[in-house]
């Protein structure tokens, strides 16, 4: 397949999209990379964008074709010298619609240089776009005629607004789908197979002693329970792979749950039962000495790695959801192979997409000490305010008065050193999103959101205006003001 | 037999809506002096913010400025456009009495009548049960401002 993109990106005469359409854990994603890697180190990658829900400014489609346009701008100087006075003149542009953005910062500039170059947008459906056709193919399928040289390889799960923008009457002839999911069998299953060899052997060589603890049968095994799914494989190395667990033992596990199972939300595809079955097994097997408390624990530090506004660091959430750091690093190490959990201060995240998509899922996610339901946001919305009435004070920067913030010259320093960073700046400029989503009308959110907007709300503005995120302040307030209405109308 | 959540719609949320609406307007009229220094809350947004602002009601006690002290001119509300800034329900008919000293605004199953610069609801009127769901087709008030009518389609 790589070779058939390949011979897309080098043919100017094809079409000039190419839509990489597949399911959660096909490997999309992989795929993407791979062709930004290869493109790139041939010199004919013009600009990517990696779309992720787990990032707020990576799942804003207002910010796909700015992001587009730097990097067109980083990589040729011809662009370069035509956005300048653009950006100088308008700089409001980025504020603009999709389609005066994708004329101005792609198609005009694109145009008056001429080059040819290839941009890729991997997974489209993971930005935030309510409209019934996607908004970014709309204007993709407007404007792209106007520049001949130029190829866009998009992939996206096959979503609805997705399907009716490619199949739309400006897109559909000028695109070439390829359909992960709808690959031979017998091609995915024999490179599946593959990978876990390849993958066993590597792991039996670093972890000496333990060649002998997979056999073909259970090779086997894993192969028909990954069901064409490389994200079934890669979670279940990392299973096998665990820092304090025998390989042989943790597959056992994997061995003794039943190869299909009854846990699948998506019924009608009939695609996830066994990764269902392996998170499952991973989550119960990696906590299965807890006791009712600590289950509470692992479910709210869960709901913080999934249900935050932007991805926190073990510390971070740690300090909002009001645990020890070693436990929350102690839990969130013992599901390493669902989580990559990275050196300190960096944020922990899902190792795939479909794991969030799970474990949000009552009817996928079967064991119920484990499922994050939506009511999760009013425990983090009370967290967010708790911690805020705990820590937020007046000045704490020690700000000299009456100067700008542009004019203090150690603000980083002095950010750092406040405390603000991490659990405090999240709950900060995040808090409005957990309150906005809660359906739950709990009296103690109202409480806390009283106390805080009687005692803290100025201090709270003093640290926004810091960070240079008062746009979170206006954002916040009217989104809060909007939902006390409702809930006021109700 | 009650259930927590008939429990909690019982808390009254509108005094919690008009401070959030206040620090709404706060945060609009003074955008960009805090954008661009944190400490002029203190030094003059609240020293400037009206006397009927709630959040200058429930802060005026960190208002501290070594060199500038407000003696006379501090407002007496939000100007008109600042006090819109608090308001988010979708107005389907707005009219204004004849002396300009309220407003009348159809919504959904109700009208407000308000104050125009401060937003403050007046009164509410509430049509019949059986019209709860609809939107007035045109409001007006009597020519010395006494008496409001409005009609409903059908």
């Amino acid at each position: 397949m790589l070779d058939e993109i390949e011979s897309w990106t080098e043919d100017f005469e094809k079409s000039p999209i190419f839509w990489l359409n597949g399911l959660a854990g096909t490997g999309k994603s992989t795929i993407a990379q791979t062709v930004a890697e290869r493109l790139f180190a041939d010199g004919r990658l013009g600009a990517s964008f990696f779309c992720s829900r787990a990032f707020e400014d990576r799942s804003n489609l207002q910010l796909i074709f700015p992001t587009l346009a730097f990097q067109l701008a980083q990589q040729y100087p011809e662009i370069r010298s035509s956005l300048i006075p653009l950006l100088q003149s308008n700089p409001e542009v980025v504020h603009e619609s999709l389609r005066d953005q994708m004329e101005k910062f792609l198609v005009e500039p694109l145009w008056s240089a001429g080059i040819s170059t290839v941009i890729v947008i991997d997974a489209l459906d993971e930005c935030r776009d309510e409209e019934p056709e996607s908004a970014i193919l709309l204007v993709l399928g407007q404007s792209i005629s106007k520049i001949s040289g130029v190829k866009f390889f998009i992939t996206s799960r096959p979503d609805m607004p997705i399907m009716t923008g490619f199949r739309g009457p400006l897109l559909q002839g000028l695109t070439d789908v390829f359909i992960l999911h709808e690959v031979e069998p017998c091609t995915v299953n024999t490179d599946i197979r593959h990978f876990f060899e390849h993958e066993v052997s590597r792991l039996a060589r670093r972890r000496g002693g333990i060649e002998d603890w997979s056999t073909g049968e259970q090779l086997d095994s894993l192969c028909r329970r990954a069901a064409g799914f490389f994200v079934y494989a890669v979670a279940t190395v990392n299973f096998l792979d665990h820092e304090f667990q025998h390989p042989s033992d943790q597959l056992a596990m994997i061995m003794e749950s039943p190869e299909s199972t009854t846990y699948e939300g998506e019924a009608e595809l009939g695609v996830y039962t066994s990764l269902d079955s392996l998170y499952l097994t991973i989550l119960q097997q990696s906590f299965r000495k807890n006791k009712p408390k600590d289950d509470e624990m692992v479910r709210s530090a869960l709901s913080a790695v999934v249900l935050a506004a932007n991805p926190l660091s073990p510390s971070a959430i740690a300090q909002l959801m009001g645990f020890h750091h070693n436990a929350v690093l102690w839990l969130l190490e013992s599901i390493q192979s669902l989580l990559v959990v990275p050196e300190v201060p960096n944020p922990v995240q899902p190792f795939h997409k479909s794991f969030p998509d799970f474990i949000t899922d009552p009817a996928r996610c079967a064991d119920p000490r484990f499922y994050i339901s939506p009511n999760c946001h009013t425990e983090l919305v009370l967290r967010c305010l708790r911690i805020m009435d705990e820590l937020l004070e007046r000045d704490m920067c020690s700000i000299p008065d009456y100067v700008l913030n542009s004019e203090v010259e150690d603000l980083p320093k002095r950010i750092e050193e406040s405390g603000i960073r991490g659990a405090l700046e999240y709950a900060c400029r995040s808090w409005y999103k957990h309150l906005t989503v809660t359906k739950y009308r709990d009296a103690d959110v109202f409480s806390a959101l009283r106390n805080f907007l009687e005692r803290k709300f100025v201090f709270w503005l003093e640290v926004l205006s810091i960070l240079g995120s008062m746009g979170d302040a206006a954002r916040a307030l009217i989104a809060t003001t909007k939902w006390l209405d409702e809930v006021c109308s109700e | 037999m009650l259930t927590k959540g008939q429990i909690q719609i019982s808390v009254d949320v509108r005094p919690l809506l008009e401070t959030s609406g206040d620090c709404l307007r706060f945060v609009t009229e003074f955008f960009e002096v805090i954008s661009q220094s944190g400490p002029h809350i203190y030094h003059s947004a609240l020293q400037l913010s009206p006397h009927s602002s709630l959040v200058r009601g429930l802060c005026g006690q960190y208002i501290s400025s070594p060199t500038l002290r407000v003696v006379t001119g501090t407002p007496a509300s939000w100007d008109s456009c600042t006090a819109s800034a608090g308001t988010t329900t979708k107005a389907h008919h707005a009219v204004w009495s004849p002396c300009g000293q309220l407003v009348a605004v159809g919504l959904v199953g109700r009208m407000d009548v308000r104050d125009p610069i401060t937003l403050e609801i007046v009164s509410i009127l509430k049509p019949s049960n059986d019209l709860t769901e609809h939107v007035p087709e045109s409001l007006g008030f009597s020519p010395d401002g006494r008496l409001f009518a409005c009609s409903y389609r059908g």
